[in-house]
């Protein structure tokens, strides 16, 4: 009976903290049920993306079609490379617009710098697809609709 | 002669050292049944305190755990608000850079978004009358593609081959500015190629600075 009574004070600190411990246990399960939940893809516009697109539209590039010194923009060369037309100089309207494009994207859109991975700049008209990087579940993105075709650019992050 | 001490003698003797004693203040241990009585009873204090030290002890320690937990989801939690703040903050200079450059001051006559006329740009420079008409500390406009390799401030006598327009800056020197906010642009111009005026269109980035306070 003494030892039993002196046992007792012993027997209720050790319960206590079995009852921290599981509390304990249960709040961090919790917390990693919570933080890795599975992200679906979600995207938001940008008025940074719209800006590059705007402003991407306009630049005019070395390919005149009709007549020299009558240069196409890019929105103008996107309506030429839908038919398949070639510059006065031989080349294809397609290939210049997209090497200007892959340029003006590696430039402003530089992976491994603003935690950007990656990007992606599709013409729905043509074939031309420009991808940098890595695709993640995170992205920003916008488009733009031309008279000849929609331009769509997406940066992950 | 000599004092016999006799039975009477020797009880008034222990009377009086009785008396000695009791004088002193000593307590006299009774019995051994009154003892172990007297220690029972102390015990039974002792063991109350220490239950209700237990009890104290454990109540602290659960505040204290319940509070280091809310602590930490606070923590978590705010830490999405200060994002918040920053993302709006960051916001707001964009729709400041957005509106500068298609006000009439730098906007292509053709009205087009985000197009900004570089030949105006160049005669703003340096103008002094409109350093506070845009509450902004510096503007400047940069050329990106396609880029001549190397960076030209630009200048009446080495423009259009230049990448680099500082259209005004409030500090004399721009290392000073705090925040800086850009934005993506078509920096266009009149050239004339075989007798003939056409507009030609670089991509470029609108750079604005100002103090964080602004925003």
């Amino acid at each position: 009976m003494k030892i039993n009574r002196r046992l007792r004070g012993q027997e209720e600190m050790v319960g206590f903290i079995l009852i921290v411990i599981i509390v304990a246990v249960i709040m961090v399960i919790f917390l990693g049920i919570s933080l890795n939940k599975p992200k679906t893809e979600t995207g938001k516009k940008s008025e940074e993306i719209r800006s590059f697109l705007n402003a991407m539209s306009i630049y005019t590039t070395d390919c005149a079609i009709n007549y020299d010194p009558n240069y196409a923009n890019v929105k103008d060369l996107v309506q030429y490379c839908s038919r398949n037309e070639d510059c006065l100089n031989g080349e294809n309207s397609c290939d210049v617009l997209e090497e200007d494009l892959t340029k003006i994207t590696e430039i402003s859109w530089q992976t491994g710098q603003n935690n950007i991975k990656g990007y992606q700049m599709s013409i729905n008209s043509t074939n031309i697809l420009i991808f940098n990087g890595n695709k993640t579940s995170q992205y920003i993105g916008d488009y733009i609709s031309l008279p000849a075709g929609i331009i769509e650019f997406k940066v992950y992050y | 002669m000599g004092i016999k001490r006799g039975k009477n003698n020797r009880a008034q003797l222990k009377t009086k050292k009785m008396g000695n004693i009791k004088n002193q203040g000593f307590l006299r241990p009774r019995k051994s049944n009154d003892f172990l009585s007297f220690l029972a009873f102390n015990c039974q204090n002792i063991r109350g305190q220490l239950k209700i030290q237990q009890m104290i002890f454990m109540l602290l320690a659960i505040t204290l755990f319940f509070s280091l937990v809310g602590l930490f989801f606070l923590t978590y939690s705010l830490g999405d608000i200060k994002q918040g703040f920053i993302d709006i903050q960051k916001e707001n200079a964009q729709k400041i850079v957005s509106i500068l450059s298609n006000s009439a001051e730098f906007s292509c006559s053709s009205k087009r978004q985000n197009c900004i006329d570089m030949d105006k740009a160049l005669i703003m420079k340096d103008r002094e009358e409109y350093i506070k008409f845009w509450q902004v500390d510096s503007i400047e406009i940069r050329k990106l593609y396609p880029f001549e390799g190397k960076e030209i401030e630009c200048s009446i006598g080495n423009y259009p081959n230049c990448n680099i327009l500082k259209v005004f800056q409030k500090r004399d020197n721009g290392a000073d500015l705090i925040a800086q906010q850009d934005n993506y642009v078509s920096l266009c111009r009149k050239e004339v190629k075989n007798g003939e005026i056409y507009e030609k269109c670089d991509f470029g980035l609108l750079i604005v600075g100002f103090e964080e306070n602004e925003n």
